[in-house]
């Protein structure tokens, strides 16, 4: 899938919101992209973009999202209906808000066998049975009976992955998935997605502010502030030699072990307000080394290394212009 | 099991709240009037009689004498006797309640069934104009007297357009049975008889329907906004449910909770509603018997109908916490346990 | 001198200032947000109009709504009678404006006495708990066990017919929604942070309750109170159609209807505008509460999110 320049705006009552200004990126097949970045800073808003589910008063203003060579964004709404759940699905944050309490969790995972393959009522459920049992949950046709509450965080994050795997899509959208659960539970669903992906060859977009998270899931990350891409490479470069400021300094935040004691590192300020977002490079309020350029004109993504793009003036200015490219 | 529990609890709690109710009643009738004498024998009542009136109702004795003797009387379906029709005063009621019960059914079904589809439209076209329509509709019919609105019916389609009769149950002779003219015309098939009184229902249900109803799609309507904003609905939508799929069986289940426990409180407002509809339209049901019974300030009759309308109301109640207690997993786990 | 006073009473202002800046912010959102709800302008619109009637009525009334004028007895409306005349011939829009001020007592006594009244048992029970909770409650229960229109019928007929007890019987219903309410509020701030603090600074039960616990469930309150107002109203009219309340020659709204029931199919103005008025002036009330819920219900605002 590519996300080609998306623009989101929500139209408040306190103003306009600026959430996304032009997010570019790729998800190739078999691998799994992490989109990093604090809150607020427009992860989930792009990962509903994709399914075009950003809520009211939110508003797709520009961009193209190609799937498959199609552009979403031009799809009827009874197409992007049959895209939703079956060529890409995705895993939501707090399992507990996003399963439906009045439905068994056996019904829940069998509608979208019912919808995207047709199958009756009695034939999903069984589907949805064997899905549990693939997913290692013990005594599935007994747990297919549960309602939501029923079951535990962990248990239920699972029947989030099982409805999202239900119909193989060749996309899969995990926003924040181990983020509200202890962390031996999080090992567990980190590795049945491993498992995932390497069975089904699934794509996965995987948001998180967590840098331990993306570098164990992920091939390539991008890394998003306020609405920007600033930063997109594989793992090990944009962990190791991070280009961007932002990202060094994201980096530098989290705590090592050998870490003497005492206070630990913050990147001063906050995040800017998304309705009258500071001009230029959205980040050169809080950046440690801003020029003249930073606070006037927005940069462009420039292809630092095969592979390794940054948005920041500190590398187009020593590449030629010519050399920038957006993928 | 867990449910049957819960029932035997809230009948325990029904009948202290009864308790609480009748003693309320109590005070009401025998300690708030200045000459509770007077008001028990009734406006026109002789010397001689007030001394029959003293003993019979025990207004001779200590207040707390009265008391245990009050619900003596109560338990032994004792309500008195009225001192305008000169009957034991749940006979009358027994008389009157069908009638009542009749036609606050009969609204109650066309609240629900009208209603609840109202607040769920409303909901899916929020802000639109048919929203904007919709809601000014339902608060107007909160915001009219009942009586009022009654007579404004009455003079369009009785009088100018000659549609609807304009007072009373039925004229059509029937013979009375259940004392439920509905039940009672099928019985004898007697069907001229059912459809006269189906045409003598609908301007008195039509007002109750219409004063009652506002609230009902209100809160229907909030409900229905709550739930399409949910998680799970998104959720519902990310999966490529149909949208009318997610509206009608994912958000509305959820959303009848609300609108099914405020059915209680319906239902407590169409009695009262009845009250007044009742007079109106010379309905012989409890609501004229209540009016009828102040304007004679026939109290062992005013006290008769405050009960049974108390009772009846803590029944429904009952009833209503039942089944939201039924219909909703997550609080049949909690309050079983 | 002067300038230690002018320092004392800048620091005073800016401290008054920060403690209610997040109120005044929310104050200027609900005002924005008002004067895009359309329908809550118009009733308060309709509200304004009727406080101005009831308090000028008896002024702009063209005629004496007590006069009898057996000459022209229910005529129709015209230029000389707005609203035509009655069965006495008094003029019906005379009396309908001169009638108005009925209408906002019974409202403003009815609420000013039962809102605080509720609203100080349901701290206390909230607050706290165990007995006075379990007794203030269950009255609550017993209250709102009866259908209120019943009960009020019958302390109205306890007590007899006149204006003033239909308030004290309406009062007598209308407490215990709110004691549940305000209730509901103290429970929830009962443990919060600042309560802890109060109660660990000395601060006596009673200044706990005053300035703490009630001014925070002013919210809930407030909505309830505008929506009330109506009911207040049509309940009034209610309780005078079946006999109590304001006797004649009294113009109150309600009293007018009844009156004009008798000659219906007659003269149908002496009843159709009195009904028309209250149904307008409750209207005005209700479309503002509806606003006004929608605006400070935070389920139903629209929430700025940006992730």
């Amino acid at each position: 899938m590519e996300v080609r320049d998306l623009k989101v705006q929500f139209f408040t009552y306190g103003g306009v919101v600026q959430a996304l200004d032009g997010v570019s990126f790729k998800v190739n097949k078999d691998e799994t992209l992490g989109l990093v970045g604090e809150t607020g800073c427009g992860k989930s808003v792009t990962a509903l973009s994709t399914l075009r589910l950003v809520p009211p008063p939110g508003r797709i203003v520009e961009g193209e999202i190609i799937l498959n060579g199609e552009n979403l964004l031009e799809k009827t709404e009874e197409d992007m209906r049959k895209i939703r759940g079956r060529a890409i699905a995705m895993i939501f944050q707090d399992p507990t808000s996003s399963l439906n309490p009045l439905f068994t969790v056996g019904f829940q995972i069998a509608e979208p066998f019912i919808y995207h393959q047709d199958l009756k009522k009695k034939e999903a459920q069984k589907s949805a049975i064997k899905l549990l049992e693939s997913m290692h949950i013990p005594d599935a046709e007994r747990r297919a009976r549960n309602y939501p509450h029923e079951c535990s965080g962990g248990m239920r994050q699972r029947i989030m992955v099982a409805m999202a795997l239900a119909c193989n899509p060749s996309l899969l959208i995990a926003d924040e998935p181990t983020t509200n659960l202890d962390v031996t539970i999080q090992a567990q669903i980190l590795e049945l997605m491993k498992e995932i992906q390497k069975k089904h060859h699934t794509s996965i977009l995987w948001i998180s502010h967590n840098l331990g998270v993306i570098a164990e899931m992920c091939d390539r990350v991008a890394v998003m502030y306020a609405g920007n891409i600033v930063e997109i490479g594989d793992v090990k470069t944009i962990l190791c030699e991070p280009a961007h400021p932002y990202t060094r300094m994201l980096k530098e935040c989290v705590p090592t072990a050998n870490q003497k004691k005492g206070e630990l590192t913050v990147i001063p300020g906050t995040v800017p307000n998304l309705i009258s977002p500071p001009a230029g490079c959205r980040f050169h309020p809080r950046c440690r080394e801003p020029t003249d350029t930073c606070k006037k004109e927005n940069p462009i993504m420039v292809e630092l290394e095969p592979g390794h793009y940054v948005s920041c003036w500190k590398y187009t200015q020593k590449n030629d212009k010519m050399n920038s490219g957006d993928d | 099991m867990g449910l049957g529990r819960y029932i035997t609890r809230r009948i325990i709690l029904l009948f202290v709240v009864l308790f609480g109710l009748l003693s309320l009643t109590f005070i009401v009738s025998h300690v708030i009037p200045a000459d509770p004498v007077r008001a028990w024998a009734g406006e026109k009542s002789v010397l001689q009689t007030l001394d029959i009136i003293r003993q019979r109702y025990h207004l001779d004795q200590p207040l707390w004498m009265q008391y245990l003797l009050y619900f003596r009387d109560l338990l032994q379906g004792n309500l008195g006797i009225s001192p305008v029709t000169n009957r034991a005063v749940l006979l009358d009621l027994g008389y009157f309640f069908p009638a009542t019960f009749e036609l606050s059914l009969v609204s109650l079904l066309f609240v629900l069934a009208i209603g609840i589809p109202l607040g769920v439209i409303s909901a899916t076209r929020r802000n639109r104009l048919s929203d904007h329509l919709l809601r000014v509709f339902s608060l107007m019919g909160t915001s009219m007297p009942i009586f009022w609105l009654a007579l404004m019916l009455q003079l369009v389609f009785y009088f100018r357009l000659g549609w609807l009769p304009l007072t009373e149950r039925i004229e059509v002779p029937w013979t009375r049975i259940t004392g439920f003219v509905f039940v009672d015309t099928l019985i004898t098939g007697n069907l001229a008889g059912f459809g006269d009184a189906v045409k003598h229902m609908m301007l008195p249900a039509s007002v109750l329907t219409f004063s009652s109803i506002g609230f009902i799609v209100r809160i229907t309507r909030s409900s229905m906004l709550e739930e399409l904003g949910t998680d799970y609905v998104r959720t519902a939508r990310a999966k490529g449910v149909p949208e009318n799929i997610v509206v009608f069986r994912h958000a509305v289940k959820n959303a009848l909770i609300p609108p099914i426990t405020a059915l209680g409180y319906t239902f407590g407002n169409l009695l009262q509603g009845a009250v007044i509809t009742e007079t109106i339209f010379s309905w012989p049901g409890l609501g004229t018997y209540a009016a009828g019974s102040v304007q004679y300030l026939d109290f062992p009759a005013i006290m008769g109908f405050t009960i049974i309308a108390g009772v009846s109301v803590a029944i429904v109640n009952l009833i209503t916490d039942i089944m939201y207690v039924a219909i909703d997993p997550r609080i049949r786990s909690t309050e079983t346990r | 001198m002067l300038d230690n006073k002018k320092r004392k009473l800048l620091s005073t202002y800016k401290r008054w200032r920060s403690r209610i800046n997040p109120q005044l912010k929310e104050l200027r959102l609900s005002l924005y947000v008002i004067r895009r709800s359309p329908l809550a302008l118009v009733g308060l619109g309709i509200i304004a109009a009727f406080i101005l009637l009831a308090i000028f009525g008896d002024f702009l009334a063209p005629y004496n709504p007590y006069t009898l004028n057996l000459e022209s007895r229910l005529q129709p409306p015209s230029f000389i009678h707005l609203f035509g005349t009655d069965e006495l011939g008094r003029d019906v829009f005379s009396r309908l404006l001169s009638g108005a001020k009925y209408s906002i007592e019974i409202g403003i006594i009815v609420l000013a006495v039962s809102i605080p009244l509720g609203s100080l048992l349901g701290a206390i029970a909230g607050y706290f708990g165990g007995i006075y909770d379990e007794v203030i409650m269950r009255t609550t229960d017993v209250f709102q066990a009866f259908p209120s229109l019943i009960l009020a019928m019958a302390v109205s007929a306890a007590l007899g017919p006149s204006l003033q007890n239909v308030m004290v019987a309406l009062i007598v219903v209308w407490w215990p929604p709110y004691a549940r309410l305000v209730r509901a509020t103290a429970l929830s701030i009962r443990d919060y942070a600042f309560v802890e603090a109060a109660r660990s600074m000395g601060a006596s039960k009673a200044r706990i309750i005053f300035q703490h616990i009630l001014p925070n469930s002013i919210s809930p309150v407030i909505i309830r109170a505008t929506l009330e107002m109506g009911a207040v109203i049509i309940w009034s009219a209610g309780l005078s159609f079946l006999g109590f309340g304001a006797q004649p020659p009294s113009p109150e709204w309600g009293r007018l209807i009844t009156e004009g029931r008798l000659y219906i199919f007659q003269a149908w103005w002496i009843t159709t505008f009195p009904g028309v008025a209250i149904l307008l002036v409750v209207l005005g009330f209700n479309l503002f509460g509806d606003g006004l819920r929608d605006i400070l219900d935070p389920k139903l605002r629209r929430v700025i999110e940006v992730k």
